[in-house]
């Protein structure tokens, strides 16, 4: 008898699973209560960690949405629709979120970054890029090309 | 190639398989259940993977 070696015995798994993938890919499977793979990939998070994920996640998308309701002007309503939902969480952090007094301040690239789990100097570009966009949307909007926005 | 043995039979492929049926097991579940169309396609690719090199090997042979 053939005896595998430890590598072919690999190799064999990883064929069982591709093929595994393969055949629940063309069948259209989305939802499986026994995924192996996530087992065997110790992807399974605790329930704490879920818990976080879905409350980091909730309140982002929260944010991101909340963000169009701050403005009064109908122009600048229209134009925050044209930020991606990074940018508008961003912005949203720098001038509204409350900071740990129930006040709202302006916050600091490294405040920002922290909370957001990016780089400071990812969050400033983010920010200079959207302030850059809403300013020039408006411009456009109002015909007007003088900067004193 | 991982599987360095080109000349092997359909028997020992055949064992093979049956040597590992429990891993063949695990991987054809879904849902708690044995999809015996799912175990079916996973021998296939295991023995067509097995296989694949014995042609390969003859031609070789011959050419030189």
């Amino acid at each position: 008898m053939y005896i595998l070696s430890n590598k072919e015995k690999a190799a064999l798994i990883t064929i069982a699973r591709r093929s595994r993938y393969d055949y629940l890919r063309k069948n259209d499977y989305t939802y499986l209560e026994d995924d192996i793979d996530m087992i065997d990939e110790e992807l399974l998070i605790s329930e704490e960690n879920i818990e976080k994920t879905v409350t980091e996640k909730i309140d982002g998308e929260i944010c991101a949405s909340n963000f169009e309701k701050i403005f009064d002007d109908p122009y600048l309503i229209k134009i925050s629709k044209a930020l991606t939902k990074k940018e508008r969480l961003v912005l949203f952090s720098y001038y509204m979120e409350k900071d740990e007094n129930g006040e709202v301040n302006e916050k600091t690239d490294k405040v920002v970054a922290k909370e957001l789990n990016i780089k400071p100097d990812t969050a400033r570009k983010t920010r200079k890029r959207a302030l850059e966009k809403l300013k020039m949307q408006y411009l456009k909007l109002k015909g007007n090309d003088e900067n004193d926005f | 190639m991982i599987f360095k043995n080109f000349n092997m039979t359909d028997d020992e492929v055949m064992e093979i398989i049956y040597t590992y049926d429990n891993l063949l097991n695990k991987y054809s579940k879904i849902n708690g259940k044995i999809d015996e169309d799912l175990k079916q396609e996973i021998k296939l690719e295991i023995y067509k993977t097995l296989t694949k090199n014995r042609e390969r090997q003859k031609n070789l042979k011959n050419f030189l």
